[in-house]
């Protein structure tokens, strides 16, 4: 049984159409990138999956069941977590309270979750800056922040926007390392990457989105020489004819 | 049937003087993300300054609007400038609610320094112009200030639109209104158009305010009354919406004059809250408001 | 995992506000049990009897208002409710206001669902805006219906002293009864910031969509702050009717209360226990100091000074003056104490 299954999925605001028909299956323990211009709808796509927005038509299964239209809180509590590419960090709460938060979401006892807090803070790598404050982070603490309240709710399914990018050749090697531990422990990952490194050493298969369409989906060896994948980034002059 | 059509009569013609002031309402949260909550506090000023000037100065409401008007831009442009700028650009997104509250601490302000000042009495202008009538067909009887204020309330909202749509500051404001980083992208000043803004803002209430004086009790607290109909209009007719702001304001006039007839003045307050909280429930985006997301 | 390595750093099983481990706080419970014996003069001990009463009520609306982000100007409407209830009760079933306080309460927490319910969707602005419609509205409703007493009030039968009926005749038996309510309050929201409900209500209140993200039904979390806020609002509307013995829309039911109580939680510092305290304390003792000075009310004064200092409190310090003591105080007892690692400084918010 597919872990997330997408069938169909549309989004329009009014006359413009953000997601157009995607369906997609992502099988446990694999790794799948969403990548397309800006503006080609993956954000967009990451909403509906999580519940932030309503689909206009399609439907959408995590691990078989029906979750169309479900509240955000609802599917997150179902083993899907998701990030937000504009990091969202609990400002005025200390890194610890931030992870806190999503460990709070498998047990009631504070005690309990702050020790499995500092376990996702060190496999971040924040442990030393605990005691800060989420809105006095740098940009890339605020990054790392937001995979690990992500990572402290125990997913099944990670939806990860975006969060290679502002780090260095370093740290974007560490934090492959880190997804790809994930992912052969169990965990489904659904990626929207630009960084490139990544999605290639990262992934089983990638998906081109174009335009709120999926263009092109398989591994990424393939996808990324498939002629319509470079008319989409580089324009018609560079396709094989 | 004689009794409603005046009170329907009535209602339009308030109706019009309410919508010019939920324009100054509807302006500085369409430009600046701004919900003045000190809105009824600048109506009563202008109120005051109307009635003032009549008795020290003898000068009629319906010509101290000139006066009124250009003074509340003053007001309203050094307000942004001085005292609300600086909250704006310390604020982040996160919690916008600061403005909120230092102009709920505003309105406070206001209302109660104007209460410590003056009292709470009620004043009124009693001079010949304020209790001047005209009778349409002899049966229906409009006060002059109420047929002068709806003229000059249309004009204003006419103009003010034309000014809006056709001249560039007016099009530099609703730029920035829209897109404040694609404006100043384009060289407009912001921060100079959100005191201009605000200014303008408090113009059109200015003008309201006067125009209102010779029709209403003068008191401290006479403008929040106004402004919770200035809430409904904007609810009701959307933010941006200028026409929106007239069809709002008569249809609210109406309400409050037709439904006074058959229910007691108290009850009507209840009625107004009430379309209040209904349209916000349904329809926040107002009826002739652009849809938020 | 290594439980060595982690004991190295402070886990947050230990509460957030120290103040369990601070002199300070005995001192504090110290002097106001003993207060009365001190203050014998009724007028003065009204006055601090005023002042905790307003401390409460912050307190109470700082759950809604400040732990969860959640403007509401229209407090008043809960008190009065409290008030009403209790106080109809005992004048038509001879209900003792000891019970009719709870009932009041729980009738406020259920018209505090009625709001919250509809409204939490709502943005801030109109959030507010649609509470202090709702407060006026039943204000308005109250002042036109009879056998409420309409605009004249009630008056509440004097019994004298009667502790079976919440009345006494010497003030300082009112002094207890609000201090151990306070105290209530106190160690309920202490509670609360501790608990797995306390960090929810803080993470909505940061940012609501990132705490949806995680698993937060924010907007059930955010009606049971409403609902909370609103009893012990109600609570204190029943002190509020036997202690003053006298009920009516305009002074229960006024907007102007409302207001204040929010302007105290904010001064101080919505969201913290130790603000909305701070908050109370100097506005009410400011306010009443200066009606002494004064000799008499001067209409309006009050909230010309309330809404100054919000003001000023706003632009410069928004998260309000509570801070600025507790850091002092914390800086104090560092310096009696170097060397020793504070567990004040984490999220001592």
């Amino acid at each position: 049984m597919a872990i997330l299954e997408l069938k169909g999925v549309t989004k329009a605001f009014g006359g413009l159409t953000a997601v157009s028909n995607v369906s997609l299956v992502l099988e446990q323990g694999t790794v799948l990138s969403l990548v397309g211009p800006n503006g080609a709808g993956k954000t967009t796509l990451f909403n509906l999956i999580s519940g932030f927005l309503k689909v206009t038509s399609g439907k959408i299964f995590l691990k078989g069941e029906d979750v169309t239209g479900v509240a955000p809180f609802r599917i997150c509590k179902k083993g899907l977590c998701r990030t937000f590419q504009l990091v969202k960090p609990f400002g005025d709460m200390t890194v610890l309270e931030n992870i806190v938060i999503g460990s709070l979401l498998n047990t009631k006892d504070l005690r309990k979750a702050s020790e499995e807090a500092f376990q996702v803070m060190e496999e971040i790598g924040l442990i030393e800056k605990h005691a800060q404050l989420g809105k006095n982070l740098t940009i890339a603490d605020q990054k790392r922040l937001e995979l690990g309240k992500a990572l402290s709710t125990k997913p099944f399914l990670l939806l990860l926007d975006e969060v290679m990018s502002g780090l260095t050749r370093n740290e974007t090697d560490d934090l492959i390392n880190l997804l790809r531990r994930l992912a052969e422990g169990g965990i489904t990952l659904l990626l929207i990457e630009h960084v490139m490194h990544a999605v290639m050493s990262l992934s089983d298969r990638v998906a081109i989105l174009h335009h709120g369409e999926k263009i092109v989906e398989g591994p990424p060896t393939v996808v990324v020489n498939d002629p319509r994948v470079i008319r989409a980034y580089l324009g018609d002059e560079y396709a094989a004819p | 049937m004689q009794i409603i059509i005046q009170a329907l009569l009535n209602g339009i013609l308030m109706g019009a003087i309410y919508g010019v002031i939920a324009l100054g309402l509807s302006l500085i949260f369409g430009v600046m993300k701004i919900i003045n909550f000190a809105h009824g506090a600048f109506i009563m000023i202008a109120m005051f300054m109307a009635f003032w000037l009549w008795k020290l100065v003898g000068l009629e409401p319906n010509l101290s609007i000139f006066i009124i008007a250009p003074a509340l831009f003053f007001i309203g442009y050094l307000t942004q400038k001085y005292l609300i700028s600086g909250l704006f650009k310390a604020e982040t997104a996160r919690e916008p609610i600061g403005v909120l509250i230092f102009t709920m601490g505003l309105w406070i302000f206001l209302d109660n320094v104007i209460l410590m000042i003056f009292g709470p009495d009620f004043k009124t202008i009693t001079s010949n112009y304020a209790k001047s009538t005209i009778s349409i067909k002899g049966d229906l009887i409009l006060p002059f200030p109420l047929l002068y204020a709806f003229v000059i309330s249309v004009l204003s909202i006419g103009i003010f639109y034309l000014f809006l749509k056709k001249t560039t500051l007016g099009k530099a404001i609703r730029a920035t209104g829209q897109d404040r980083e694609a404006a100043s992208s384009l060289g407009i000043d912001s921060y100079r158009i959100y005191n201009i803004s605000f200014g303008l803002g408090l113009t059109v209430v200015g003008i309201g305010g006067g125009l209102m004086c010779p029709l209403y009790y003068v008191y401290p607290f006479v403008g929040d009354i106004f402004a919770l109909r200035s809430f409904v209009i904007v609810v009701l007719a959307g933010i941006g919406s200028i026409g929106g702001a007239l069809w709002g304001g008569i249809i609210v006039g109406i309400i409050e004059t037709v439904g006074a007839q058959y229910i007691t003045a108290t009850y009507t307050e209840v009625l107004i809250f009430g379309i209040f909280l209904l349209i916000i429930f349904i329809r926040p985006s107002g009826l002739f408001g652009i849809e938020n997301e | 995992m290594n439980d060595a390595k982690h004991e190295k750093y402070q886990s947050i099983g230990k509460p957030i506000t120290s103040w369990k481990r601070s002199p300070l706080l005995f001192i504090l419970i110290f002097v106001f049990l003993l207060l009365p014996l001190i203050i014998t003069n009724p007028f003065y001990l009204s006055i601090v009897i005023l002042i905790l009463f307003y401390t409460f009520l912050s307190l109470s609306w700082n759950v809604q208002g400040g732990f969860v982000g959640q403007l509401s100007l229209g407090h008043a409407a809960y008190a009065g409710i409290g008030a009403y209830t209790s106080t109809v009760l005992f004048m038509r079933l001879n209900l003792s206001p000891w019970i009719g306080m709870w009932i009041g309460g729980l009738f406020a927490a259920i018209i505090g669902f009625a709001i919250a319910y509809p409204c939490t969707k709502l943005r801030g602005a109109y959030y507010a805006l649609g509470t202090l419609a709702f407060s006026l509205v039943l204000k308005i409703i109250i002042e036109n219906t009879n056998f409420l007493g309409g605009a004249g009030g009630l008056v509440i039968p004097l019994l004298k002293t009667s502790p079976l009926h919440f009345q006494f005749l010497d003030k300082k038996y009112y002094y207890y009864a609000i201090l151990l309510m306070l105290i209530g309050v106190i160690y309920i929201s202490y509670r609360i910031m501790n608990s797995r409900c306390g960090y929810y209500f803080r993470a909505i209140r940061n940012d609501e969509d990132a705490a949806k993200a995680l698993g937060i039904n924010s907007i059930r979390y955010k009606i049971l702050a409403a609902m909370i806020s609103a009893f012990f609002t109600g609570i204190a509307g029943t002190f509020y009717a036997q202690f003053i013995l006298f009920i009516s829309p305009e002074r229960i039911l006024d907007p102007g209360l409302s207001f204040q109580i929010a302007i105290m939680a904010i001064i101080g510092g919505r969201g913290t226990i130790a603000g909305p305290i701070l908050g109370a304390f100097l506005l009410v003792l400011t306010s009443e100091i200066t009606k002494l000075l004064v000799g008499g009310r001067v209409m309006g004064a009050e909230l010309v000074l309330y809404s100054l200092v919000l003001m000023v409190v706003i632009r410069y310090r928004p998260q309000g003056v509570g801070g600025l003591v507790t850091e002092a105080y914390s800086s104090i007892g560092a310096r009696f104490k170097n060397g020793r690692m504070k567990a004040g400084q984490y999220g001592n918010s």
